[in-house]
């Protein structure tokens, strides 16, 4: 005879028996319904073309904004709960496909836009070249390889931290907040933090477009360089990022110059500053075989003023000398040496000299 | 503190300027050149460093 139960004990003893036969149910399907009640409780079913099951959570568990149509693979507890019935208590979505992680994307986009986490106000320069970088990837990876690689080929004397996290699956997101939050906590910061990864799906990448590593990029105090995936590949870590590269490589190529390209800088430097030296040399030397020739024009000048002054003052000293009087037929007439101003001062038979300009003559008074 | 390549770089375009701008004055040239050779030499020594250090972080990024 079958034991007759009350609907507390019939509910208690269906939920031993789901949980002994399913500890934990993984189901993909599509989302309808979908509601979150007073910011902490997520409700929706999970659908297929004949079936829908009532599942509830908390929000906690929502990486990605989720909207009905989008289809989300679950990891799941099915409870029978004794008022609302049969439902899945969710420990884990994931978003499945990828129209649906294209589309949740869109939606963070948004909202994250909104706030202006990625608004080209809040971008910062990054110190270039940095002298430490926190690196933060998979050392597994491509993507570190070809970092480090173009990185040491370009670049050297720099200190590089490099924080092995996982880059896709369940623990991507956390590892790589608690890998950016630590370099953020540490009392010698680095200069700046690198984050990398290879191309991959976008089941692959979707680590790099969750809220919690979007947001934890764009609130580091360090200035951040993402790159991730290929070219094409844009996550929302990158958009919130100060400077977003291309590709891993490409990522290297933007942190640090070319040592070539910088050793032929100098090398330009160098000669433009012996063209300069040479030239200031030269115009200085110009500027003093200048003032030399001008001097020397001065002095000639000068000489020349000296001699026409000396010259003039000759002719005025020639007009009033007794000689010049005497060329104009003036004569003198001496008496025993004497110069005769007077016509008394002479006596017949006197003998008098008479000085001409050529000569000078003697002649008796009568 | 030691300046920045970048810092360096400044300096050191500051200087070619000032060696190409009019108001050059001979006595401080020689000064000048001398600083401008200086930092090329330190910038050349820093663009030869070849080794990068790299440290592996130890602490694990598991979630708590």
């Amino acid at each position: 005879m079958l034991p007759i139960l009350s609907p507390s004990d019939f509910i208690a003893l269906t939920n031993q028996t789901l949980e002994f036969a399913y500890p934990s149910v993984q189901i993909e399907g599509e989302v309808l319904n979908f509601k979150v009640s007073r910011n902490k409780w997520v409700y929706f079913d999970i659908a297929d073309a004949t079936a829908k099951i009532r599942c509830f959570g908390t929000v906690y568990l929502l990486q990605t904004p989720i909207e009905d149509g989008m289809r989300v693979r679950l990891t799941a507890v099915p409870r029978l709960h004794p008022q609302f019935g049969f439902s899945l208590n969710l420990q884990l979505i994931e978003l499945s496909g990828e129209g649906s992680i294209k589309k949740a994307s869109d939606l963070l986009h948004e909202k994250l836009d909104k706030e202006g986490l990625f608004a080209a106000e809040r971008k910062r320069p990054l110190p270039y070249p940095p002298k430490r970088i926190c690196l933060i990837t998979s050392e597994e990876s491509a993507a570190y390889r070809d970092f480090i690689k173009v990185l040491n080929a370009r670049y050297g004397g720099m200190e590089i931290l490099v924080a092995n996290v996982q880059v896709q699956g369940e623990s991507a997101p956390g590892q790589i907040v608690q890998a950016i939050e630590w370099c953020n906590k540490q009392a010698d910061i680095p200069d700046v933090l690198v984050i990398v990864r290879g191309g991959g799906s976008a089941d692959d990448l979707q680590a790099f477009s969750t809220e919690t590593v979007t947001r934890a990029v764009a609130a580091s105090r360090i200035p951040t360089l993402v790159a991730i995936g290929h070219e094409v590949d844009i996550s929302l870590a990158e958009l919130a990022a100060d400077q977003r590269a291309s590709t891993p490589s490409n990522a290297a190529e933007l942190l640090v110059p070319d040592r070539q390209e910088l050793r032929r800088n100098i090398q330009r430097q160098s000669q433009a500053l012996h063209e300069a030296a040479e030239s200031l040399v030269h115009s200085a030397r110009r500027d003093v075989a200048y003032a030399y020739e001008e001097m020397n024009r001065e002095l000639a000048h000068t000489i020349e003023r000296a001699k026409e002054y000396i010259a003039a003052q000759t002719r005025t000293l020639d007009a009033l000398s007794p000689q010049a009087v005497l060329r104009r037929g003036y004569a003198v007439v001496r008496k025993d040496g004497l110069v005769v101003r007077s016509a008394s001062q002479t006596r017949k038979g006197d003998i008098m000299t008479i000085q001409f300009a050529d000569d000078q003559i003697k002649t008796e008074v009568q | 503190m030691q300046k920045s390549s970048q810092e360096l770089q400044d300096e050191l375009d500051q200087l070619i300027a000032w060696f190409g701008s009019d108001q050059v004055d001979i006595d401080q040239a020689e000064k000048k050149y001398k600083e401008a050779l200086a930092i090329m030499r330190e910038l050349s020594a820093r663009i030869e460093k070849t080794e990068n250090t790299i440290t592996k972080l130890k602490q694990s990024f598991e979630k708590e």
